[in-house]
């Protein structure tokens, strides 16, 4: 956005020296940080691959849980290629990548409670709006 | 090509290189896959690709290529001269993605690879469609705004929906990452940042 500054308030030039040097050696810290660090990985990663694939899996699964991004985005291709809804194909990458995959298990609940939780968070990550398929679920036919 | 330093970060001629983006590397680098990250890449590229061609185009000046947390950011150097003009542009890269991506599945390419690029793709230009800042969406937001309201009201307008639809996401995030899977928290924390360290 455009914007023009006036002089009465601007601080000496000196003092804007100053200040821009400072950031200057704090932007130069952080890039080299940065530079080392991208150096780590990539030597790690090439000469060390057995040591570093322990961390990485855990550093993996803190970001992403266990979401196959490889395969999400193929089935979203896939699904495309075959001349599928281009819009459930989206609706079903978004649920392989956000939705989780396993829900977490409450210590605190008998066993039976933590399959229902799953089974209702399941089913409403993969509720198509469908009316007659609600009624299904909640009030399922006995006998 | 002049190579310099300031607190931007390393600047070679037109490309300006921040240690925002040297993190993100190095973690994509460590944590991704290969055909995935090498798709992402190749899909990125295209879509850079395709709002410089259209700055070119209509003679808007790309005066920088800023890489940072973001991904790859283009700086005009100002406002378009219109509304439909920014339109254009911010359109122009998931445009080149939605491309790529038709014509890699009709393209003789293996079918592992040519999915994995058409679903990259595709997913990257409905992603940048978002009216979320940083994204293009929310540029062609604010050109169809700027159009029909004051300069302003449409800046406005752009910034609280963005800053109402980061806030949104992060309540669906926390929840999905305690059960488990924190990749959708992960976005809303990328999107939030990006924002902050594109306002620096």
């Amino acid at each position: 956005m455009a914007m023009t500054y006036g002089t009465k308030n601007r601080p000496p030039r000196r003092e804007q020296n100053r200040r821009h040097s400072n950031a200057g050696w704090g932007a130069l810290a952080r890039l080299l940080t940065a530079a080392g660090l991208f150096l780590l990985c990539f030597v790690g990663k090439t000469q060390f691959p057995q040591q570093t694939a322990v961390y990485q899996q855990y550093l993996t699964e803190a970001l992403t849980g266990s979401t196959d991004f490889q395969a999400a985005f193929s089935t979203l291709g896939e699904n495309l290629a075959q001349g599928g809804d281009p819009l459930e194909a989206v609706g079903d990458w978004c649920v392989a990548v956000f939705a989780p995959a396993e829900t977490a298990v409450d210590e605190t609940l008998p066993a039976a409670a933590n399959v229902l939780l799953s089974e209702e968070v399941r089913f409403f990550l993969t509720w198509d709006g469908d009316a007659a398929a609600l009624c299904a679920h909640l009030l399922p036919v006995e006998g | 090509m002049s190579v310099r330093f300031d607190r931007r970060g390393l600047t070679a001629g037109r490309v300006t290189l921040t240690a925002d983006f040297l993190f993100l590397l190095a973690l994509l680098l460590y944590t991704g896959v290969g055909p995935v990250l090498g798709c992402c890449g190749l899909a990125a590229a295209l879509h850079e690709t395709g709002h410089v061609l259209c700055c070119r185009a209509l003679g808007v000046p790309v005066r920088r290529l800023r890489l940072s947390l973001v991904g790859v950011e283009l700086d005009l150097g100002g406002r378009c001269r219109s509304g439909a003009e920014e339109c254009l542009v911010a359109l122009a890269g998931p445009l080149v993605n939605l491309l790529t991506a038709a014509l890699a599945l009709a393209s003789p390419l293996p079918n592992q690879l040519r999915y994995l690029f058409a679903g990259a793709s595709l997913m990257l230009a409905l992603f940048n469609l978002l009216p979320v800042l940083p994204l293009d969406g929310s540029r062609v937001l604010h050109g169809a705004l700027s159009a029909l309201y004051p300069l302003d009201r449409a800046d406005r307008v752009t910034v609280g929906l963005s800053r109402l639809l980061k806030l949104a996401l992060l309540p669906p995030g926390t929840w999905c990452a305690a059960l488990g899977n924190p990749s959708l928290l992960v976005v809303a924390v990328w999107l939030i940042l990006s924002e902050q360290r594109a306002n620096c």
